[in-house]
């Protein structure tokens, strides 16, 4: 029995030490501390610089007893090691993107590493600025000009710096032919504030996302169809990007829809191959979307049916319902005339683009009107079958119709624009550009004059102070485009640019979500 | 002393026990087949989701356990149960299936003809049968339950998502027109915007449907519907 309970015990005594925690008993070396300096902890490189020089980094190390003589290097860039080498050189092309680097000095009689986290940012002067799509009769080109503040001791001024045929020039390639306009386009990411641009194209192969601030191309739209095959007849005039759906507007003005599944991305989801149907049919003219990122709908004109409706940020077409048309009012449901054009111009502080106003111009055999509205979407609460929910509703409101008294000036030819947040529109009467104020529906006044070169398109800058006109001859214009400006016009440009290709198309790049939300 | 002792010993076994060495079972001899399904499985045919069609092909993956084969080898296949209400022949099987060579996995092809009355159906469990070439091996993979008919029935994907998002509430003449529009029976391996895209097709021609006067009613004698917004 004894023997027994002896034996019992040496048992759980072995079984126990197997949970007993081992202090260890050895003899240590202390640790020769390193201290790594000389490295930032954020390099900021710009993209477009034409700077080719490498980025030297050379860390220094301070050693907390005798230096180490033997340690080996490791420098690692987005998880990749890139060089084993003390100091390190790298080609700033070869820098496309953000990046997340880590030095390491490795003493390789003991292993131990002593690493300095860093990163890499880029900054680009292609994401705020002018962009000009040319078209020099056999291929397409990309120009964009950058607009910085130049200080001094006593001011401060803008500059504009042109970067010609960027696209072509940065990648090697062409743009190819029959591009059509640029749209801007942000994502809801947190990871980035920066708008991409869409170069649409009247071809085959469709238009082309490009990145906002390298210009590079990220993907096809035509690749985001069901099936990864685009529909026959494919060639989109326009894209749309709410919220959460876009939409492209064929040259047959058939619309395609999607549902955007993940909206923190540029591109998500993927259009229906056969195009948007809504009743008595639908050849859409026109989509004007409203304030991008918070966009909560956009006006869509069906030519075929002379009407206007919306879309919704589900890509859902409606009618506009509205009742309170006085005598010889015109109805959206059947305008009796054609549109034009349109512009989203104004939105009500913190409705989130739920309140959002247009203008829409209309043409009835050479006299012009004008429609200017609100859409104000509204939410009611209430109980439907014992059951307390919402519902969302449009309510049109300040609806104005009148006509424009512009004397003839206005042609078919003609290039219209409606800046943002101002009273003021914008025409084209062959070389001449006129202002017109639709508050007060006065006679237009001439802003400026370009002797002889024929206007070929108007866009607003930033806080539609300054206005950009490209002529056909290749040149463009920055023009002032405050009150003041307007109420005494000068005919000189802030910025003249002149190049050899015709400007087909003219867009103010705002880059940063932010720089929008402003507007 | 006793009890010890017992406790002892089932302790010292125990120990000795958890340092035993489990031999992995290795087909080191033989050839076996299993279904790459289980019985649970079963495999339904209806033609009414393939439109158009009088007669069809179903496939049945084998799979081969053992060395790969150098030349063909045929399997054996028995009809070990079958439920038919139909006067007619459904299914015909494979005359001389075999095995291909150098395959670690074969298909074999069951004829599958279309039932002239809609409410004619066959089930039948079709097994791996042991012969010269083959062993079956997983019991719950040596047979194949195989139904078919030209019946409509709720399909699995049809759940709360489709009801709610996209095709609204099931209906064997809802899902039979969704399939002439679509040319589609099966949504369950399609991405969220193949799916709005095929319901926004049957949406449209519903609406079409409608304005051109002829008005596509559900079961219930109501107007048939979607809710998928687009």
């Amino acid at each position: 029995m004894k023997k027994i309970n002896i034996l019992f015990v040496i048992l759980i005594a072995f079984i126990a030490q197997s949970c007993y925690e081992d202090k260890g008993n050895y003899d240590y070396i202390p640790s020769n501390k390193v201290t790594i300096t000389n490295i930032e902890s954020v390099y900021a490189l710009d993209i477009t610089s034409e700077d080719s020089e490498d980025l030297v980094i050379e860390p220094k190390l301070e050693f907390e007893s005798k230096p180490l003589t033997n340690l080996t290097y490791n420098w690692i860039i987005n998880e990749k090691s890139v060089s084993t080498e003390p100091v390190l050189r790298i080609s700033r092309s070869t820098i496309t993107e953000k990046c997340s680097c880590r030095f390491e000095a490795i003493d390789p009689s003991n292993g131990n590493h002593y690493v300095f986290d860093f990163n890499i940012k880029l900054n680009s002067s292609f994401e705020e600025g002018w962009m000009l799509l040319t078209d020099n009769g056999a291929v397409n080109h990309l120009t964009f000009i950058s607009p910085s503040v130049e200080e001094d001791t006593k001011s401060s001024n803008i500059v504009y710096k042109a970067y010609p045929n960027i696209y072509e020039k940065s990648y090697g390639t062409s743009l190819g032919t029959e591009a059509v306009r640029f749209v801007e386009h942000w994502s809801s990411s947190y990871e980035t504030n920066l708008a991409n641009v869409v170069l649409v194209k009247h071809d085959s192969e469709g238009s082309i996302d490009l990145n906002g601030s390298t210009f590079k191309k990220e993907s096809n739209t035509s690749d985001y169809f069901v099936g990864n095959a685009s529909p026959s007849g494919y060639k989109p005039i326009d894209e749309v990007y709410l919220s959460e759906a876009s939409f492209i507007l064929n040259e047959d003005n058939k619309l395609y829809s999607r549902k955007m599944t993940s909206p923190t991305l540029f591109q998500s989801g993927k259009f229906m191959d056969e195009p948007v149907y809504f009743e008595k049919g639908l050849e859409v003219g026109m989509f004007v979307p409203a304030v991008h990122l918070v966009t909560y709908c956009g006006l869509v004109y069906d030519k075929k049916n002379r009407r206007l409706l919306y879309a919704d940020g589900n890509s859902q077409i409606h009618e506009i319902n509205y009742n309170e048309y006085t005598d010889g009012q015109t109805h959206f449901d059947d305008l009796k005339k054609d549109m034009v054009t349109g512009f989203y111009y104004d939105m009500e502080p913190g409705s989130w683009g739920k309140k959002t106003k247009f203008t829409v111009v209309l043409n009835d055999n050479g006299k012009y009107s004008v429609l200017d509205f609100k859409f104000s979407f509204e939410t009611r609460w209430g109980m439907i079958g014992g059951v307390f929910c919402s519902k969302t509703k449009l309510y049109v409101k300040e609806f104005k119709e009148f006509d424009l008294n512009v004397n003839g000036l206005i042609a078919p030819e003609s290039i219209i624009y409606r800046p943002k947040h101002r009273s003021y529109m914008y025409f084209s009467n062959n070389d001449k550009l006129y202002a017109y104020d639709l508050k007060v529906n006065d006679t237009p006044r001439l802003l400026f004059d370009f002797n002889g070169g024929k206007i070929s398109a108007i866009a607003s800058g930033v806080k539609s102070n300054e206005i950009g006109v490209s002529l056909e001859d290749g040149s463009f214009y920055i023009i002032g485009s405050t009150t003041e400006d307007i109420a005494k016009p000068t005919n000189k440009p802030i910025y003249k640019y002149e190049g050899k290709d015709k400007i087909i198309s003219v867009m103010y790049k705002y880059g940063d979500k932010y720089n929008l939300d402003l507007q | 002393m006793k009890n010890y002792l017992i406790v002892f010993l089932l302790l010292i076994v125990g120990v000795i026990s958890s340092c035993s060495k489990e031999e992995v079972p290795v087909y080191d001899s033989g050839r076996y087949l299993h279904y790459t399904k289980t019985v649970e499985d079963s495999l339904f045919y209806s033609f009414k989701l393939n439109p158009g069609l009088d007669q069809d092909q179903v496939a049945i993956e084998i799979n081969l356990i053992g060395k790969l084969l150098t030349e063909d080898q045929t399997i054996k296949l028995v009809v070990e149960e079958e439920f038919s209400n139909s006067s007619e022949v459904l299914y015909k099987l494979p005359e001389n299936p075999v095995f291909h060579a150098n395959k670690g996995k074969d298909t074999i092809y069951i004829d599958v003809y279309k039932p002239t009355i809609d409410t004619d159906s066959t089930r039948v469990f079709i097994r791996l049968e042991a012969n010269e070439n083959f062993t079956p091996c997983f019991e719950d993979k040596q047979v194949f339950k195989l139904i078919v008919n030209n019946k409509l029935s709720k399909p699995d994907w049809w759940d709360g998502t489709i009801v709610d998002d996209f095709l609204g509430d099931y209906s064997d003449t809802k899902y039979s027109t969704f399939i002439e529009v679509t040319k589609v029976s099966d949504l369950s391996e399609k991405d969220e915007s193949e799916i709005r895209a095929l319901c926004l097709k049957f949406k449209y021609y519903l609406q079409k449907q409608l304005e051109q006067g002829n008005s596509i009613l559900d079961e219930d004698g109501t107007q048939m519907t979607v809710p998928v917004v687009g």
